[in-house]
């Protein structure tokens, strides 16, 4: 399973018998950890055993493997730190170098952003205090070091936040040592981070709940929630019950070892172009009461094993996310399975992970297969805990964020179309006497209509029973108002009709355009000679009677987009004619989100439409009807997204052939080939616009829709306030959470222009909620 | 290389014999059926043979990388000889489709003669005169062995031995397996050492010690220890789909004076106790843990020509609650899952045997039984569970109704 190509070409190359020891090593060191019919502590002193007779030969690969297990397998920390500490009671020298080379690490990983990495790495080093090979004066002055760099001011919150995180989540392991050897020092440090923790911001928190309630559990920020588990393990006298103490059995040998002093660690200085962290919240959805009462008892959320079992857990997902039934394998032979409920804590960890805010570590779908590879594997329960956690999520759905909202109803459906659509919906029949826009008979319905798309029609008429059937959407059927009776006296009837027939008979593009010439502009008027940029009733009857012809299937409309592309371009220069192009797909299919938004996708990536267009469609007034509606803001997210895309493309693309024009003007011995490649600077700058004009588009698009969220926000804030009501409707809710959810989900390109919004946009005198939205998303980097 | 070999299978080709008169040079070889001068002949291999020349051309094959080796597993292992390879690059089947493919395989030849062969075969009836084509033939003979071979052939010559004198044993323990000359052609030196020393002293002394201590004996497990050992790997080991929700304790960890024995420092052991852990684990998982439980549960499994959901539906939910219906129209049965174990019971002493709406049906347990025991109130549960239980998810529930759609009208 380690053997790797460029592997097997070394062992071919080195003499069969070093190699062979090697990798038998690696091996083994690599497989120490793992089930075994001997005990763990016979295999540690076995392989150490082994390992000291090899040290002469092999000393630089046993370190480099080691360092390599230290730093990426932090499940098994302790397994490999007692290795490293029976080493070290035999070969002292080797100790040292070991501790030298994994301090390395850890620097390196700092200077590289490699936070996680560098979070083991420490961790690791605590923990051989615990095996004696490390004293403990000097871990702590490496603590200092860091919490000195925490204290520092005028670097981002997220830096000085992972220092004190780091130091934190070491002491679950090497906490007791402190406390019996270094207790005022320890007591000191504590305070330094209670201190810290007293004094830190925490704007971004609203904006990163699932939960905006803290009822029943409160969702808390994960550095304090962290706080509060090591204040109770401190009380408790720094005894967890969780972490595998394999050093305990070999205190004999260990506690004779010399130790070795810590060099230096300071934590490199920030730099702007660091990437750190980002905040998170802690999310809670169960307590012991939800878990079965003969089954064992689920950790509290201050206690420390939760912490430790969840991160043992995200790091399953993290290794495996790609296999999902290795994943579900794995977290389902969990090490400690016997005494928790992990059923619970495994389904708790996934919807954290999916609902994570500002975005989810992995695809939504990545955790909707896990779950269901869970189900199948562990039938008997977590079906049954899923259908719970569906249930509580639902009950505690009105103080959702409308971000984890579309990824519940994203899942759930998901969830639904892999077991039959079975769901016992009358126990939610409560709902259907709320407001419509409550988010309750919200979610079901665009539940329905995400099944919908992974369904049909009738399927889910019957899913949903004639008591759900108001909630159900209407059938997905074109419209053409040219066919609707009373067509007769639009204006634009006949030639739809003679327009729809040539379509049929296979007509030019260009007969097309010729059919349209008899349409006069609405727009002209008689006192007025100059000829509108576009005519509306063309576009409007061009395109509805074509998607109209190419509404079967998806297919369909793509084939007669693209024999139809050039006529859209004539027709819609402008962006007033683009939205026409837009409001016209809209008439034809506005009972069928699915094929909106893939159409407007398509009309972005063709170029009929610009994004811009899109955004200013979005809000504009036609739209109010369906403003609410899930499937607009797929729409504007799919806009950005592409957007982003495009930016990215042109930048990386200028950024090469920069580099290549710098790399060969240095080199004069090129051969023919690479001047050939080599771009001319003209081409080079004419890359550089195209960037620079995509940038600014970016920039106008991202400027459109904050400004009209801020226009339509505090419209209704102020018609509430002359009205006397509690502006907190739904539909405030509703329209405030997705402009949370686009500076969560688009943070890193809106991030480029934060100075741009700040100084235009979101000024001081602006209303506090509505710059709160705001102030929260630049909370994430700072 | 299985799916060539499949392919072969499919199109009901498998041996050529050819006869070559060559010697340390590069031929091209055309043949057709009729008028060439290859022989072709039938041979049937057992299977023992074919699965040691698959390990033996493995063993070439992750050894001297610079060989491609193929082998069908209907090429019978000459004896030992050196190597050669021939790549058949062309076949084609008159009245089958044409096909086209490499095939690389080695084989095996006497030096002494100049003659040698090659076998394959045709499974079918297939008249051999209709095989025409031409076969690419690429022979390159050394007149010595290199001294990779040499080693090589020696090797494996030894680890032959070996493997039977092992088998001879009849060690129950596997430990030889692990050679695994495919995987891991650099531990094959470690296995081979280490059946040395089983067959000298170690294996049998320690299959001894291990038959006087009841827990430990291999061959019959106490039914306990057996789950057990299963049961703490139960999550791993696939599809299981009807486990306990939480599995047993693990087994407890052997007592220290046993330990004690048992470990011998030096690194074979300790390289033995990983891999026979594994092995274990892979062991047990194969097993049905709960094949032999006396069949009884909460669904029913119902035959008869023509059933329909609706109509189980309506015969049997006088007997309880329904918890599932899954369907299986193509082979006339369907399965029924009750919330309780009695109204299982009940409907098939009262249902098996009797015809309902013109439909004669039988009525038993089915085999699996989903042991769903609600752990919450949430009403969806047993239906989640249930599903996902439930092995083939295919077609199961509603048959689509709706009419088709036809995508004729092509206007673009």
């Amino acid at each position: 399973m380690f053997v790797s190509d460029d592997r097997s070409a070394k062992r071919r190359r080195l003499s069969g018998d070093a190699v062979e020891i090697e990798d038998r090593l690696e091996s083994l060191i690599i497989r120490v950890g793992e089930r075994s019919t001997a005990s763990l502590e016979s295999n540690l002193e076995g392989l150490s055993s082994v390992l000291e007779n090899d040290l002469v030969k092999a000393k630089d690969k046993i370190q480099r493997i080691l360092v390599d297990c230290a730093s990426k397998m932090p499940e098994r920390s302790s397994v490999y730190s007692t290795l490293v500490g029976l080493l070290n009671a035999k070969n002292y020298n080797f100790g040292g170098e070991f501790a030298e080379s994994l301090v390395r690490c850890l620097k390196d990983s700092l200077k590289i952003c490699e936070w996680d990495k560098a979070r083991n790495c420490l961790r690791f080093l605590s923990d051989l205090v615990n095996c004696h090979v490390v004293s403990a004066s000097s871990l702590m002055a490496v603590y200092d070091n860091f919490l000195d760099a925490a204290l520092e001011q005028g670097v981002p919150q997220v830096r000085t936040d992972w220092l004190v995180y780091a130091v934190l989540t070491c002491l679950p392991w090497v906490g007791r040592e402190l406390f019996e050897k270094r207790e005022t020092e320890l007591d000191r440090l504590l305070a330094t981070v209670s201190s810290y923790l007293d004094r830190r911001s925490k704007k971004h928190v609203p904006a990163l709940r699932v939960w905006s309630g803290d009822d029943p559990h409160p969702q808390e920020e994960h550095l304090d929630c962290l706080w509060a588990q090591i204040s109770k393990l401190r009380a408790d006298n720094w005894q967890e019950k969780h972490i595998l103490r394999p050093y305990l059995a070999f205190d004999s040998i260990l506690s004779e070892a010399l130790q070795h002093k810590l060099p230096e660690i300071k934590a490199p200085p920030h730099h702007a172009s660091n990437v750190y962290p980002q905040p998170r919240v802690v999310f809670r959805m169960f307590d012991y009461t939800d878990c079965p009462e003969n089954g064992p008892i689920l950790p509290g959320s201050h206690s420390i094993e939760r912490y430790l079992i969840e991160e043992h857990l995200h790091h399953i997902l993290e290794v495996h996310h790609n296999d999902r039934k290795e994943c579900s394998a794995q977290l389902l032979n969990f090490p400690h399975k016997t005494k928790i409920p992990l059923d619970y804590m495994i389904v708790e960890v996934i919807f954290s992970e999916l609902f994570q805010m500002p975005a989810p570590r992995y695809l939504e779908i990545n955790y909707g297969c896990i779950l269901i590879e869970l189900c199948k594997l562990q039938p008997s329960t977590i079906p049954q805990v899923l259908a719970q956690a569906t249930e509580i999520m639902f009950d505690r759905i009105d103080t959702m964020n409308v971000s984890a909202f579309q990824r519940f109803v994203g899942w759930f459906s998901y969830h639904l179309s892999n077991f039959h659509f079975r769901w016992q919906w009358s126990d939610w029949a409560d709902c259907l006497a709320l407001d419509p826009e409550h988010p309750k008979p919200k979610f079901v319905r665009e539940t329905f209509e995400k099944c919908l798309r992974l369904s049909y029609h009738q399927r889910i008429q019957e899913m949903a029973g004639q008591e759900f059937a108001a909630l159900v959407p209407v059938e997905t059927k074109p419209r053409l108002r040219y066919r609707e009776e009373g067509a007769g006296s639009l204006p634009g009837t006949m030639i739809a009709h003679q327009l729809m027939s040539a379509i049929k008979e296979r007509c030019s593009p260009e007969e097309a355009i010729r059919l349209l010439k008899e349409l006069h502009n609405p727009l002209k008027t008689a006192d007025d000679d100059a000829e509108p940029t576009h005519n509306p009733l063309k576009i409007e009857v061009f395109t509805e009677t074509l998607l109209f012809v190419g509404s079967k299937s998806f297919s369909h409309a793509f084939a007669a987009i693209a024999k139809f592309h050039y006529v859209f371009k004539v027709l819609a220069e402008t962006e007033e004619a683009q939205i026409c192009v837009l409001r016209s797909l809209y008439n034809v299919w506005r009972d069928h989100p699915q094929m909106m938004c893939v159409l407007v996708d398509k009309m972005l990536k063709t170029q009929i439409v610009e994004c811009s267009a899109v955004a200013n469609w979005i809000f504009s007034r036609e739209m109010n009807a369906d403003f609410l509606k899930s499937y607009v803001w797929e729409i504007l997210n799919l806009t950005i997204r592409k957007m982003s895309q495009h930016v990215h493309k042109l930048t990386v693309e200028a950024a090469e052939a920069r580099a290549r024009l710098h790399h060969d003007s240095g080199d004069d011995s090129d051969s023919d080939d690479d001047r050939r490649d080599r771009p001319s600077d003209e081409q080079v700058e004419r890359m550089e616009e195209r960037l620079e004009q995509a940038q600014s588009d970016q920039k106008t698009l991202f400027l459109i829709i904050f400004q009209r969220f801020i226009m339509i926000l505090s419209e209704h804030l102020v018609r509430s306030d002359t009205d006397g009501k509690d502006f907190r409707t739904h539909w405030w809710k509703w329209t405030f959470g997705r402009l949370q959810q686009i500076f969560m989900q688009h943070n890193e390109q809106v991030h480029k222009y934060s100075q741009t919004l700040e100084t235009l946009l979101f000024t001081q005198d602006l209303d506090p909620h509505v710059l709160d939205a705001f102030h929260q998303f630049l909370a994430l980097r700072d | 290389m299985n799916s060539t070999a499949n392919i072969l299978l499919n199109l009901a080709l498998i041996l050529i014999l050819l006869t070559i008169l060559v010697k340390n040079k590069f031929e091209l070889f055309s043949f057709n059926g009729q008028n060439c001068n290859l022989d072709l002949m039938f041979q049937k291999t057992s299977k023992k043979s074919s699965s040691l020349m698959m390990s033996y051309c493995d063993s070439i094959r992750t050894n001297l990388h610079s060989y491609c080796v193929f082998s069908s597993p209907y090429v019978t292992l000459q004896p030992l000889q050196p190597t050669t390879i021939i790549i058949i690059s062309y076949f084609a089947l008159a009245g089958v489709d044409l096909f086209a493919f490499e095939l690389k395989f080695t084989l095996n030849f006497d030096q002494t003669e100049t003659v040698f062969t090659v076998y394959a075969k045709l499974r079918s009836n297939c008249d051999l005169t209709v095989l025409r084509g031409f076969v690419m033939v690429y022979l390159h003979f050394p007149t010595n062995l290199t001294e990779e071979e040499i080693v090589l052939q020696n090797k494996y010559a030894k680890l032959r031995k070996k493997k039977k004198a092992l088998q001879a044993l009849k060690a129950p323990r596997q430990e030889p397996e692990p050679i695994h000359p495919v995987k891991r052609p650099s531990e094959a030196k470690d296995a081979k050492e280490y059946a040395k020393k089983l067959i000298r002293s170690g294996a049998i002394r320690s299959i001894e010690r291990r038959d006087d201590n009841k827990e430990k004996t291999t061959f019959k497990r106490s039914k306990g220890l057996e789950r057990k050992l299963s049961g703490s790997d139960r999550a791993l080991s696939g599809y299981q789909p009807f486990s306990a929700s939480h599995p047993e304790d693990e087994p407890p960890p052997p007592p220290p004076a046993e330990r004690d024995k048992e470990f011998r420092p030096g690194n074979k052991t300790l390289y033995d106790s990983f891999i026979s852990a594994r092995d274990k684990e892979e062991r047990s998982s194969s097993r049905d843990v709960a094949s032999d439980k006396p069949r009884q549960g909460n669904t029913v499994y119902v035959r008869g020509y023509g059933v329909t959901e609706q109509l189980l539906r309506r015969s049997f939910q006088k007997f309880g609650a329904i918890v599932n219906i899954s369907m299986e129209i193509e082979k006339n049965c369907g399965f029924l899952t009750f919330d309780k174990m009695e109204a299982a019971e009940r409907s098939i002493a009262a249902m098996s045997g009797t015809t309902v709406d013109g439909v004669q049906l039988q009525v038993s347990y089915a085999r699996r039984q989903p042991k769903i025991e609600p752990i919450n109130d949430a009403s969806t549960s047993s239906a989640w569970s249930t599903i996902a239980a439930s092995h083939s998810q295919k077609g199961l529930h509603n048959k689509d109704q709706r009419n088709v759609v036809t995508y004729d009208d092509a206007y673009f």
